[in-house]
């Protein structure tokens, strides 16, 4: 039967594949149809930066040079975005390297915690790199910023890395990321500890406002945000101890952890996606 | 997708008394699912959880864990007396039938009740005197399948500019039949310098666990160094402890499949790994 199912598959042009596998999944499905079937862009992941921490780097990947063998100057232009969703500032770094650790220094008016997304830009088109190849590869695909976020709590401490998990935004800042039409409960596996101090960081990729329920499975005690399209909100957890849910119309509805957050000299800090 | 949850390593620093010790956190709860409406299944099902560890080319049963459902199990690498870096593996069933031997490394069950995605998990911790760093991870049976694979792989998440920073690349490999036995090796490089490279040992079913440092002495470079395979996959975690506040940091790179999405994802890959590997 599942020979058959592939055969079928196989007769099948691509955007019909795509379409059948779409709906097949449609209350699991985090991007939009057309994003999935209009694949010609480059998309961000939506990473998140801490105002009090010493200093923050992002370690940014050089896609062409990595792809052309060698280094090639490009630009890392930094989207910054409000806790509200309102556009900050754009800050832009030159670099060749094939890994570059940039530090992002400071944003003004950003709260506790906000949002970035990360572009890069080069003279030097994907389609150039084609043609120099001299594949027959059409360029039906997006390229993904992905990329790490480094969090200094202190300017003694050493950084805790991050990759970036989650986003979907097209350079245009045109966002592919969607709500289901049912609800999600996601449970990150990890035992909260009333010993520790925790904040869950939440970014909204989305075109629409969404409301998360954060359930602490241990209490009665339910907690309601709600994120503006691009904003970012966080729920502080103290003297707890068990698993926590959130429920959402996210169908990836994933935190970002930050424990015992910064400033912190006492070395126990830590970030991690939930 | 199913997966194993390899049990982290343990880690002798030189020169340091205590060492970074292992563990995983198990929660039997599915970590992402729709939200119970009407007739929907609720999740109440116990599980079982097989510990094996691959010793003299078998895979041999270390004792058997019940959860009950919603309940955390603590598994550390204290427990057990073996080698800090071999690779012990904790299986998930929902039935008690684990053999004492596995030649090829019984498969795991999946405790996910709908298509949503994100894949099973655990929480992979390393603990350093009183600090403890963790991640969601995973090691997914199809890539346990391969007898052939790929590893391209950096180290530029290393703390280079702190001196009480220690760094180790820790390259994960779990192959479930255990007749792949094949002595593999890392190929390590400058990428500006790429011609000039040296091999590393390491081997399948084992925490490989690289200094950074090291790998910079032999290749007498402190910059960025490329890590690749052309015949077994890895999956790469970068780990640094800093000696001075305890501090740890913990985070696996991003496979190169990450840096591309659509159909033709795959064909841009060839070209990376033509160009590196």
């Amino acid at each position: 039967m599942d020979m058959i199912k592939k055969e079928i598959k196989s007769l099948l042009p691509l955007k019909a594949r795509l379409f059948f596998s779409y709906f097949k999944n449609f209350n699991h499905n985090p991007y939009v149809l057309k994003a999935l079937q209009n694949q010609k862009s480059s998309i961000s992941d939506f990473f998140i930066f801490d105002r009090d921490c010493h200093r923050l780097y992002f370690l940014a990947e050089n896609l062409r040079a990595l792809l052309l063998g060698e280094k090639l100057n490009v630009k890392h232009n930094f989207i910054f975005f409000s806790s509200q969703g309102d556009f900050l500032e754009k800050k832009t770094f030159y670099s060749d390297e094939f890994f570059s650790k940039i530090n992002l220094g400071k944003i003004s008016n950003s709260g506790k915690y906000s949002s970035f997304t990360h572009f890069v830009e080069s003279d030097y088109d994907l389609k150039d790199f084609l043609n120099k190849k001299q594949t027959k590869i059409s360029l039906n695909l997006y390229e993904q910023n992905r990329g790490y976020t480094i969090f200094y709590p202190d300017q003694e401490s050493s950084g805790a890395a991050v990759h970036g998990n989650f986003g979907g935004i097209n350079k245009d800042l045109i966002m592919t990321a969607k709500s289901s039409l049912l609800s999600h409960i996601y449970t990150p596996i990890y035992k909260f500890n009333k010993d520790s101090m925790y904040d869950l960081v939440f970014n909204n990729p989305t075109s629409k406002k969404i409301s998360i329920k954060i359930l602490l499975n241990n209490s009665s005690k339910i907690n309601n945000i709600e994120i503006n399209s691009m904003g970012t909100r966080y729920f502080r957890v103290k003297n707890y101890t068990g698993s926590i849910s959130y429920e959402s119309k996210l169908p990836i509805c994933r935190a970002l952890i930050f424990k015992n957050p910064s400033p912190n000299l006492s070395g126990n800090f830590d970030v991690f996606h939930s | 997708m199913r997966a194993y949850f390899p049990l982290p390593p343990s880690i002798k620093i030189e020169g340091v008394k205590d060492k970074i010790i292992g563990s995983i956190t198990f929660l039997n709860c599915p970590n992402n699912r729709l939200k119970p409406f009407l007739y929907s299944q609720s999740y109440k099902d116990k599980v079982y959880l097989g510990i094996y560890l691959f010793n003299q080319q078998t895979w041999n049963l270390l004792g058997i864990e019940e959860c009950n459902p919603f309940d955390f199990l603590e598994i550390s690498r204290n427990r057990f007396d073996v080698e800090d870096n071999q690779m012990i593996v904790v299986v998930v069933k929902k039935r008690n039938s684990f053999e004492k031997v596995y030649k090829n490394l019984t498969e795991p069950d999946s405790i996910k009740l709908d298509n949503s995605t994100v894949e099973q998990r655990v929480s992979m911790n390393f603990s350093f005197v009183k600090s403890t760093t963790s991640y969601q991870g995973e090691y997914p049976l199809g890539m346990s399948m391969l007898e052939k694979g790929s590893l391209f792989t950096f180290d530029t998440l290393k703390e280079s500019r702190n001196s009480s920073v220690r760094n180790f690349l820790i390259l994960m490999n779990i192959s479930r039949n255990s007749s792949f036995l094949n002595s593999e090796k890392i190929k390590i490089f400058n990428p500006e310098n790429k011609e000039k490279f040296k091999y590393i040992n390491v081997s399948r079913n084992y925490f490989n666990i690289l200094e950074t440092k090291k790998c910079e002495e032999i290749l007498d470079s402190k910059e960025t160094i490329f890590f690749t395979s052309k015949t077994c996959s890895f999956i790469p975690i970068m780990l640094s402890v800093n000696l001075k506040t305890n501090q740890l940091s913990v985070e696996h790179t991003h496979p190169p499949t990450e840096y591309f999405f659509g159909p033709q994802k795959f064909e841009f890959m060839q070209i990376l790994k033509k160009e590196w590997i």
